[in-house]
C-alpha cells in the first residue's frame, strides 16, 4: 500500500466515521488541531519523516468537516428551476429530451426509458415502479451511474477519435459531455463517483498515464466527502462504491475461477451479476431492511438488454433534438427491449419470495461480513486455504466470538427511552422505544408511511408494535398507520373514536376490526403504563368518543404527556387553541410542565398559545412539518413565541431522535436517516 | 513548477510498469527489463532482442498505446546492447539516423518511435542524430503483407534530404522492429547511394524465425 491517495482517503473516512459516531464538542477538534500543528512543526524542524502524520492530519480533517456540518440530508439537484445558468440550461435540455421520449413511446415506457437514461429522480418514476425494480433487485437500473456513463463516454471517445480531432480537443469535448450528463441527472453520489472516475480516465489519456481504478475510486470518494461528509452515511454513496469495488476487484477473480469450467461469455456475465450482490446485499439490508432474493437471476437476464437500451436511448435522445421521426424509429425498436425488460422484472418481482425482509444487521456483524468476504476472495484468488497454525486459529476464534458478543451487547440496548420524531414531511409520526415496549404515535401520510415509517421500523428490527396511537383521523396522521397495521403485528390501538368520514379513517377502523386488534378510546385523565417507570397521562380529549369540538376535529386530538423519572415530553398532536384552553382548565400546570414539547399542529399559529406554552415550559421543542409546505408551517408567530426554547424542525433537521435515561436527555437530529 | 505538477500527476496516476502493471517508479520495471535477452547479430544486422514476451509487449505499449515514456528504458536497452557487442564499435560511428515515418503517419501517431530511440542513443554516446532521411511515399503498413510484396511496397519510398549529413559518413541506422528487413535495407540502400561510407543497422527487436 504505497498509494498516498488511498491512504489519505481512508484516513479521511476514518475521521468522518469517528466524528459521526460521537457528538464532539465543537472546540475539541481545534485543540487536537493545535497539538497536531505543534507536532508537525516539531517533525519538520527535527527533520523526522513522519508518514503517520498525514494519516492523522486527514483523520482530523474528516473529524472537523463532519462536526461542522448541519445535518441536512443531501438532496440530488433535479429541479428545473435553479439560479445557476448552467444548471438551468442543462435542465431545460433534459426536460425537452424527456418530453421527446414521451412523444415517441407509449406512456409507461416513455417514463421507464427516461428513468433508465436520466435516473428515477429526474424522470419522476412512480413509487410502484421503483418498488417493483427494488423487489427484483435491479433498482440500480433506475439510477444513472457508472454503466450509463461508461457507455456514453465510450461512444463519445469513438466519435472523437474517428473525427481525427487533436487529443486535447477530444478530451475537452468528452469532459464537457461528462459534466453535462452529470449535471443533467442531478449530481447524486453515484453519478458524481462515476463522473469523477471517468474524468480521471480522460486526463490519463491526455497525459499518457495509466489510470489506477483504486486510486480513481479513492479520489472520487475523497472529493465527494470533502463537499458533503454526510454522504458517507447515505445508502446511495455506499452502494455505489461497494458495487464499483466489487466490479473492479471481486468480479475479475470470480470470472477467472468460473472460466475454468464454463464458456467465457457466461462466466463474465455471471461474475458481473454475482459480485455486486455479494458486496451490496448487506448494505441494502442495513439501509432498507430487505433483500432481493432473485437479484442475481434478474441481473443475468436483464443486464445485457439494459446495455442495449441505454445505447439506443442515448442515440434516440440525441436524434430527437435534430429530427423527431428518426428518434421514433430507434425508439420503436427500443420499445421491444423495454417491454421485454419490464416484463421480466415485473414477473420476477411478483414471485412471492422475491423480497426477503430482514432486521438491520448490527455494525460488528457488517464489518465481520466484509472481512469474511475479503477472506473468501483471497481464498478464491490464491486457490487454497491459508495454513492454519495455532495463532491464526486463535485469532479467528476470538474474532468470531467478539463479533457475537458485540452483536449481543448492542441488541440488549440501553434500558433508556428513545423517541424518534420521523421526518414524514407535512404530517406526524413519532416512534417511542421503551426498553420493553414499542409505541407508534401516528403514521404520516400513506405515501410517507410506506416510504419512511415502515423502512425505519424495519431498520430498527421491529416486527411487533405494542401500542399504536392515532391522535386524530386526518390523513396526514392516519394514512401511514393503515400501512403499518397491514404490515406489522399490533397489540393494541388507542384512538379517540371520533366520528369522521374519510376513506383512510374507514380503512383504519376496518383494519382494527379485521385483525381483531384490542382498542381503547382515549379519555382525559386516563393513565397508560408504557413500561416500567415510563408512564403516560392523557390530557385530552374529555369524554372519549362522544366528545364534540366547536372548531374542527383537530381540537379532539389526543394530547398526552410521557413521564420517565425526571424526563417528560408532551405530545400535543394537532390540538389548537380550544383544546389547549380545555387542558389548561382541567389540569394544574405541574402536570403539564415538560422537558420536551412536540409542538401542536405542525407549528401553526392556531396552536401553542402563550398560556399553554408557559404552562408546559419546555427546554426543547420539536416541530414536525414538511419542507416548503403549502400551509406555511411552522408559522413565524409560533417561532416567535418559542424564542428562548431550543427548536428542532423535521423540515430542517430531518428525523430527530431524543434519548433519555430518565435523568438527562439528548437530542440527535438527522442521524443517518433523512 | 513542472516537478510539482509531475508529482501531482504521479499521485493520481501511480507509475506502473507498462508490461507487468506492478507499481514501480520506472515505466519498465527491473524484473521485466532483466527478462529481455540479448541476441547475437545475424547477417550483419544488430538486434537487441527477440520480438516476443516482455520486449514485444513493451514495443506494443510504446508504439500503439503511445507510451512515450518507454523510449528511455528501451533506448537504454539499445545502449547496453551496443556496449555489449564487440563487433560494432560505437567510436567508429559519426551519426545516428532513425528510420523515418511518413509525415502523415507521424502526425497520426504523434511521434516517431525510431526518432525517440535514436535520441536516447545519441545523447548517451554524444553523437548527433541526423534526420537526413525522408519517407516520400505513404506506404502501406507492413504487418499483414507477405514478404515479397513488402519489398516492392517499400521500393523508392525514401529520399536523402540533406546530402552533406550523409556523404562520406559512417552511420548507425535505428529502427524498432526487424522482420524481413525490407524497410531497413531500402533505407540502407538509399543512404549508400547518397554516398555514405558505411551503414550499420541496429534494431530494438527481431521477429523470431519460424
Amino acid at each position: 500500500m504505497t498509494k498516498p491517495i488511498v491512504i489519505i482517503t481512508l484516513s479521511y473516512i476514518g475521521g468522518i466515521i469517528i466524528g459521526g459516531a460521537i457528538n464532539l464538542p465543537l472546540w475539541l477538534p481545534f485543540i487536537v488541531a493545535g497539538f497536531l500543528i505543534i507536532f508537525t512543526l516539531g517533525c519538520i524542524l527535527r527533520k523526522v519523516d513522519c508518514k503517520l502524520l498525514i494519516v492523522f492530519l486527514f483523520l482530523l480533517l474528516g473529524l472537523i468537516n463532519i462536526s461542522f456540518r448541519s445535518p441536512t440530508p443531501f438532496v440530488a439537484q433535479t429541479k428545473v428551476n435553479s439560479s445557476n445558468a448552467v444548471i438551468k440550461i442543462t435542465m431545460g435540455i433534459r426536460e425537452r429530451l424527456m418530453k421527446n421520449s414521451h412523444k415517441t413511446l407509449p406512456k409507461p415506457y416513455g417514463t421507464l426509458l427516461n428513468s433508465i437514461i436520466f435516473g428515477s429522480a429526474s424522470a419522476k418514476t412512480p413509487f410502484e415502479t421503483k418498488e417493483i425494480y427494488r423487489r427484483a433487485g435491479v433498482s440500480h437500473l433506475l439510477v444513472a451511474s457508472g454503466m450509463h456513463l461508461a457507455i456514453l463516454i465510450g461512444v463519445c471517445l469513438f466519435v472523437v477519435r474517428s473525427a481525427r480531432l487533436p487529443l486535447w480537443l477530444g478530451v475537452v469535448i468528452v469532459s464537457a459531455v461528462n459534466l453535462f450528463y452529470a449535471v443533467m441527472v442531478g449530481l447524486g453520489p453515484s453519478i458524481l463517483r462515476a463522473a469523477i472516475m471517468a474524468e480521471i480516465m480522460l486526463l490519463g489519456l491526455l497525459f499518457e498515464k495509466e489510470k489506477d481504478v483504486f486510486v480513481s475510486a479513492a479520489l472520487a470518494a475523497f472529493i465527494i466527502l470533502l463537499f458533503n461528509p454526510r454522504c458517507l452515511f447515505y445508502a446511495g454513496f455506499e452502494l455505489s462504491f461497494a458495487a464499483t469495488f466489487s466490479l473492479i476487484y471481486i468480479s475479475p477473480i470470480i470470472n477467472s475461477r468460473l472460466r475454468t469450467f464454463m464458456p467465457k461469455a457466461i462466466a463474465s456475465l455471471l461474475s458481473i451479476a454475482i459480485a455486486p450482490v455479494l458486496a451490496c446485499a448487506p448494505l441494502t439490508i442495513f439501509h432498507f431492511s430487505r433483500f432481493s432474493a432473485v437479484g442475481v437471476f434478474t441481473n443475468i437476464l436483464v443486464l445485457p438488454l439494459a446495455g442495449a437500451i441505454i445505447v439506443l436511448g442515448f442515440m434516440s435522445s440525441l436524434l430527437s433534438l435534430l429530427f423527431l421521426p428518426a428518434a421514433t424509429l430507434i425508439n420503436s425498436s427500443n420499445l421491444i427491449l423495454l417491454i421485454l425488460v419490464h416484463f421480466t422484472v415485473a414477473r420476477l418481482a411478483a414471485l412471492p419470495f422475491a423480497q426477503i425482509y430482514l432486521g438491520a444487521p448490527k455494525i460488528p456483524l457488517l464489518v465481520a461480513y466484509y472481512l469474511g468476504l475479503i477472506g473468501f476472495v483471497y481464498v478464491l484468488q490464491s486457490g487454497k486455504f491459508p495454513k492454519m497454525n495455532k495463532f491464526r486459529l486463535l485469532v479467528l476464534v476470538f474474532g468470531i466470538l467478539s463479533v457475537i458478543l458485540w452483536d449481543l451487547a448492542l441488541s440488549f440496548k440501553a434500558n433508556g427511552l428513545n423517541i424518534t420524531v420521523l421526518n414524514v414531511g407535512e404530517g406526524d409520526s413519532i416512534f417511542i422505544e421503551c426498553p420493553n415496549k414499542k409505541i407508534l404515535v401516528d403514521g404520516g401520510t400513506r405515501w410517507m408511511g410506506k416510504r419512511m415509517v415502515i423502512p425505519y421500523l424495519l431498520k430498527k428490527g421491529v416486527n411487533k408494535l405494542d401500542l399504536v396511537i392515532l391522535t386524530h383521523p386526518h390523513s396526514d396522521h392516519v394514512g401511514g398507520l393503515n400501512e403499518i397495521l397491514e404490515k406489522f403485528k399490533v397489540d393494541e390501538v388507542l384512538h379517540t373514536g371520533v366520528v369522521y368520514e374519510s376513506q383512510a379513517y374507514r380503512r383504519f377502523l376496518g383494519l382494527i376490526k379485521k385483525n381483531s386488534i384490542k382498542y381503547h378510546l382515549a379519555q382525559a385523565g386516563q393513565k397508560i403504563k408504557f413500561d416500567e417507570n415510563i408512564e403516560g397521562l392523557i390530557l385530552h380529549p374529555k369524554g372519549g368518543g362522544i366528545a364534540k369540538a366547536n372548531s374542527g376535529i383537530n381540537n379532539l386530538s389526543i394530547v398526552f404527556r410521557l413521564q420517565y423519572d425526571d424526563f417528560s415530553m408532551l405530545f400535543a398532536g394537532d390540538c389548537e387553541q380550544e383544546g389547549e384552553e380545555n387542558i389548561l382548565s382541567t389540569f394544574p400546570d405541574s402536570l403539564l410542565s415538560s422537558t420536551v414539547l412536540k409542538v401542536g399542529h405542525h407549528g401553526s399559529n392556531s396552536s401553542t398559545t402563550a398560556l399553554f406554552l408557559s404552562a408546559v415550559n419546555p427546554e426543547v421543542s420539536v416541530i414536525s412539518c414538511g419542507k416548503n409546505n403549502q400551509f406555511g408551517h411552522p408559522h413565524p408567530e409560533t417561532l416567535q413565541k418559542l424564542k428562548g426554547v431550543k427548536v428542532y424542525r423535521t423540515d430542517q433537521d430531518g428525523t430527530i431522535v431524543i434519548k433519555s435515561d430518565g435523568e438527562r436527555f439528548s437530542v440527535l437530529p438527522g442521524l443517518g436517516f433523512p | 513548477m513542472k516537478d510539482f505538477f509531475n508529482s501531482l500527476l504521479n499521485l493520481v496516476f501511480p507509475p506502473k510498469c507498462e508490461v507487468c502493471k506492478k507499481d514501480t517508479p520506472e515505466p519498465l520495471c527491473t524484473d521485466c527489463f532483466s527478462q529481455i535477452q540479448f541476441m547475437k547479430p545475424s547477417l550483419g544486422i544488430y538486434s537487441a532482442g527477440s520480438y516476443e514476451g516482455v520486449l514485444r509487449s513493451a514495443i506494443h505499449r510504446f508504439k500503439f498505446a503511445g507510451r512515450k515514456s518507454l523510449a528511455t528504458p528501451l533506448g537504454i536497452l539499445l545502449v547496453k546492447y551496443l556496449s555489449h557487442t564487440s563487433t560494432l564499435c560505437i567510436e567508429e560511428i559519426d551519426s545516428v539516423i532513425p528510420v523515418p515515418l511518413h509525415r502523415k503517419r507521424e502526425q497520426k501517431r504523434g511521434f516517431n518511435q525510431a526518432n525517440l530511440l535514436a535520441e536516447v542513443i545519441s545523447k548517451y554516446f554524444g553523437l548527433p542524430t541526423e534526420h537526413a532521411l525522408e519517407r516520400t511515399r505513404d506506404t502501406k503498413p507492413h504487418f499483414n503483407l507477405p514478404r515479397k510484396e513488402r519489398f516492392s511496397n517499400i521500393k523508392g519510398a525514401f529520399m536523402v534530404s540533406s546530402r552533406p549529413a550523409v556523404q562520406d559518413k559512417r552511420l548507425l541506422l535505428v529502427d524498432d522492429i526487424y522482420t524481413t528487413g525490407a524497410t531497413i535495407f531500402e533505407c540502407s540502400k538509399t543512404l549508400k547511394l547518397a554516398g555514405a561510407k558505411r551503414v550499420e543497422i541496429l534494431t530494438l527487436s527481431r521477429t523470431p524465425m519460424i
